[in-house]
């Protein structure tokens, strides 16, 4: 009787896993093989085929962190400095620790600043964010997911483990950390729904250059007043969008709207 | 591994307080230069006004440019606005911070000179506060030799504070709504003008009561085919109202309203009228309300000839209609492969300048060229309109030599004259060397942020070239996930969130039941001591056929024992049968139920000793037997035999 319920809770928590738990799949050899053929044309100078050959992976459904980041050299190297920002910056949201995707990132948001001083314009490419917008970059999704799964499973875990436990230290010691538990679970939850808003309304975004009106964001959605320049990779937020056009707010808190094709979302 | 970071950070966490260190540093300062007038002549003094508005921590350091090409007749620095601060404090002990931002306004008015007749460049104005440099723009202006271009309008003193309004005559009141009272009128400039043109419509009202106070504009002046500008330095109070008679009934004329107006269609043209409303007879002592009135302009007729076709440039823009200079200016003549020259054009002169589209610069081979930024500003301002639009286009050298940018004309049309007119630039030669050798760049950053440094050595001094050579090259590691849900969208992680609190209810649920039966349980088991035995009783002798009749009689014993202890609570095991009798009895039996019951269970007794077999139908009538019994004793009013006894005690 028993052996058979524990096969039955044995099976279900299979199940459970089955609908999409665990650490995700790896790449098989194929997609191995295009990656390093796409580096090997790095390797060689030929940034543009390396480029087209990063961007075949990704429509394959490769979202890696790693791949964003040779991809965003591949632009740096063709000299399009926005759509290398906007890689690094989609590597950094996969993986915040990925210390040469920064570096290169912060490089060339250096340089479009320099070269726009230069010609007299003073830049904030990078969005000014607050503490907790700060902390929350600190995290990838699936990381805050894990994390806020082990502090609230233990903390569960604790407090069903309470009835088993008689002695009045061990008790008091279970009840810290309990709390503690608890606590950092309510800090990760807040962690967690923050990026799954973010997952679900994406506004962070990077301006690229693919049109002739990049660089300038207009007074309404197609209209010819011009408000303010913007240089491309400079991040900014999405607040609104319509007929191709997407309402813009820069690190300045400056507003306005810009053509789609010139912006590239996180 | 992967997480190891955000494990750090989370533990960071645990009982530690999160020092907020934010710097203050200044933010972008506002440069405004303005010209009292469009065209200048050699040898006439203008006045330019150069005001910054400055924010942050330390006190701004304003270089104002070299006018070469002018004389400084007089310059005067003034700061009408300055020292307010705002402070906030930041964390705590140690970490306190103070910051304190201050906001200046900073104004400097200079009088000028033209020398000479030719183009010259004012700008930029350079400020620098809390280790930041911001540049303002550079504003090319043309002195011209004698006759110049005069300023727009057909009154250009009208909207001066110290200016006469135009007298008023039978031909400026042809049209107007006449009220004995007070009545509104719009008087245009001009009646007669080209498409693209400026006329500056003035609404008066007519009084001839005091006491008036206006309230509002229910709709203004203006309607379809016409671009309006407000006058920024428009103040009713800045004009004086005038004492006119019309008909015999003296008025007070009181302008309310001026309006720049460009008609953006040709042919005989409405001006839709304004609307006001105003209050009338209020004030006094109790500074009661006065009642109010609404009034309604005549609409206005212009006529709006179209632009002559004849002799019009090819590639004339419609709109291009003011009179206008235009300008191109290169950063650099001399670059390197790789650094980016930025090519400035500028238009700048009287009339509606946000119409005006700057002419494209062509491709030019060897060089990437970027899209160009525009910029307008426009001023409409002692009334005159104008302002400078102007485009900056970068282009980076991609090999060595002579690039030059050609010639670039651009054509509008006059109004004054009545003919287009058309102005080339010159052509400009930028010569490009090798790329300079950078050494590497900038250094390479350690720290957590890869911040980068600020020696100057950076990418942008050696352009892309010494940029691709700084930045960390690729990831050979192939460590590729595919694209999915992160774990915080898939089922069976809000599964697992739901789930655990469920279990901890179900614990504490069950503890709950658990503690309360522990509690009640003698209640429990009194109430169902009846349903127990009858359930024995079908269950447990259903397979009396096959049972002995030692087994069978055991088993009924059994029964009636089990339920009369659960029943009555009390230890019947091990009494004999006139003990349980009186046992019962203590325990509000009825005398007959009493004997009967123990009867039946020395009957059972007897019976499973007994060697004579009775027969199956004989063993169901035992059973139903034992059923009523238990009917009967299960009815008995009463609790337990222990509680009536203490209660008798």
């Amino acid at each position: 009787m028993g052996g058979v319920f524990i096969r039955q809770v044995f099976v279900a928590l299979l199940v459970l896993v089955g609908l999409g738990a665990g650490r995700p799949v790896m790449a098989s050899s194929e997609l191995e093989t295009r990656f390093e053929k796409a580096n090997e044309l790095f390797g060689e100078g030929a940034y543009a085929d390396a480029a087209a050959a990063y961007d075949a992976l990704e429509k394959m459904g490769v979202d890696s962190a790693v791949l964003y980041y040779n991809r965003g050299n591949a632009e740096a190297r063709l000299g399009n400095a926005g759509r290398a920002v906007l890689y690094y910056e989609r590597a950094l949201a996969r993986d915040p620790y990925h210390q040469n995707a920064r570096y290169n990132m912060n490089a060339v948001r250096d340089f479009v600043a320099r070269r726009a001083n230069r010609q007299g314009r003073d830049v904030d490419l990078a969005m000014a964010t607050g503490p907790w917008e700060v902390l929350v970059e600190r995290f990838s999704d699936n990381g805050a997911a894990v994390l806020l799964l082990v502090v609230y499973v233990l903390g569960i875990g604790l407090i069903l483990l309470r009835p088993w436990f008689r002695s009045e230290w061990m008790r008091a010691g279970l009840a810290v950390a309990t709390s503690v538990c608890l606590l950092l679970s309510l800090f990760m939850g807040a962690v967690v729904l923050t990026r799954r808003a973010r997952y679900l309304m994406p506004s962070a975004a990077v301006i690229v250059a693919e049109e002739e009106s990049v660089g300038t964001v207009f007074e309404l959605p197609g209209s010819k007043k011009a408000r303010f320049g913007i240089e491309e990779g400079a991040r900014v937020r999405i607040v609104g969008s319509r007929d191709g056009w997407v309402k813009i707010v820069d690190a300045r808190g400056r507003d306005g709207w810009i053509s789609r094709a010139n912006v590239g979302i996180i | 591994m992967r997480y190891s970071g955000q494990i750090i950070v989370l533990c960071c966490l645990i009982g530690v307080a999160i020092p907020m260190r934010t710097a203050a540093s200044a933010s972008e300062p506002d440069i405004s230069v303005v010209f009292d007038r469009d065209a200048i002549l050699a040898g006439e003094a203008f006045r330019l006004d150069i005001t910054v508005e400055t924010e942050g921590n330390g006190e701004p350091e304003i270089v104002l440019p070299a006018f070469e090409g002018f004389e400084v007749v007089d310059k005067r620095v003034s700061r009408p606005f300055s020292g307010f601060s705002m402070s906030i404090q930041m964390g705590t002990g140690r970490q306190a911070q103070r910051i304190a931002t201050q906001r200046m306004t900073t104004r400097y008015t200079l009088v000028l000179k033209g020398v000479t007749p030719g183009t010259f460049r004012i700008g930029p104005v350079v400020v620098k506060q809390d280790g930041r440099t911001w540049k303002g723009k550079v504003y090319p202006v043309e002195v011209f030799d004698g006759g110049g271009v005069t300023s727009t309008g057909n009154d250009a003193d009208r909207g001066t504070a110290s200016s006469e309004h135009v007298a008023i005559s039978d031909a400026d009141l042809q049209g107007a709504r006449l009220d004995p009272r007070y009545f509104l009128h719009m008087v245009p400039s001009r009646r007669t003008l080209y498409e693209g043109d400026m006329l500056i419509l003035d609404v008066y009202l007519f009084t001839s009561v005091g006491n008036i106070q206006l309230v509002r504009f229910d709709k203004e002046a203006g309607g379809d085919g016409f671009w309006v500008e407000d006058f920024e330095d428009f103040d009713l109070r800045n004009h004086r109202n005038r004492a006119v008679e019309i008909d015999g009934t003296a008025y007070e004329q009181v302008l309310i309203s001026r309006k720049a107006m460009f008609p953006q269609k040709s042919g005989r043209i409405m001006i839709s009228p304004a609307q006001l409303t105003f209050s009338v007879g209020g004030g006094g002592f109790f500074i009661q309300r006065g009642r109010e009135v609404s009034r309604t302009a005549a609409p206005v007729f212009v006529d709006v000839r179209e632009l002559p076709v004849d002799d019009r440039p090819v590639g004339f823009v419609q709109g291009h209609v003011g009179q206008y200079s235009l300008f191109m200016d290169v950063s650099d003549t001399e670059v390197s492969v790789g650094d980016p020259v930025t090519v400035t054009l500028s238009v700048r002169g009287s009339g509606n300048i946000q119409r005006v589209q700057l002419p494209q610069i062509p491709d030019i081979t060897g060089a990437k060229m970027y899209s160009p930024e525009t910029d307008v500003e426009m001023r409409a301002a002692q009334g005159k309109v104008g302002g400078l639009t102007q485009s900056k286009q970068v282009l980076i050298p991609s090999e060595k030599g002579d690039l030059e940018i050609p010639a670039i004309s651009w054509s509008w049309f006059d109004p004054q004259d009545a003919s287009y007119k058309t102005t080339q630039t010159d052509p400009v030669t930028i010569r490009v060397t090798e790329a300079a050798v950078t050494g590497g760049g900038r250094s390479v950053s350690t720290d957590d942020t890869g911040a980068s440094d600020n020696s100057g050595n950076g990418a942008a001094a050696g352009g892309m070239a010494s940029l691709n050579a700084s930045l960390r090259t690729i990831d050979d590691e192939v460590v590729l996930t595919m694209r999915r849900s992160p774990f915080f969208m898939q089922p069976w992680y809000v599964a697992v969130l739901v789930v655990c609190p469920l279990a901890v209810g179900f614990q504490w649920t069950g503890q709950w039941i658990l503690r309360r039966r522990r509690r009640h349980g003698g209640v429990y088991r009194q109430k169902n001591a009846a349903r127990k035995a009858f359930r024995a009783l079908k269950h447990e002798t259903c397979g009396g056929r096959t049972m002995s009749q030692e087994q069978f009689f055991a088993v009924v014993h059994r029964i009636l024992m089990v339920f009369l202890e659960e029943r009555f609570s009390n230890a019947f095991h091990g009494a004999t049968m006139g003990e349980i009798l009186e046992q019962l009895k203590t325990c509000g039996v009825e005398e007959g139920v009493a004997e009967k019951a123990v009867g039946q269970l020395e009957a059972y007794e007897f019976a499973r000793f007994s060697r004579i077999d009775e027969a199956d139908r004989e063993r169901d009538k035992h059973v139903d037997q034992a059923r009523e019994l238990i009917g009967e004793l299960d009815k008995v009013v009463g609790t337990t035999c222990a509680t009536r006894r203490s209660g008798g005690a």
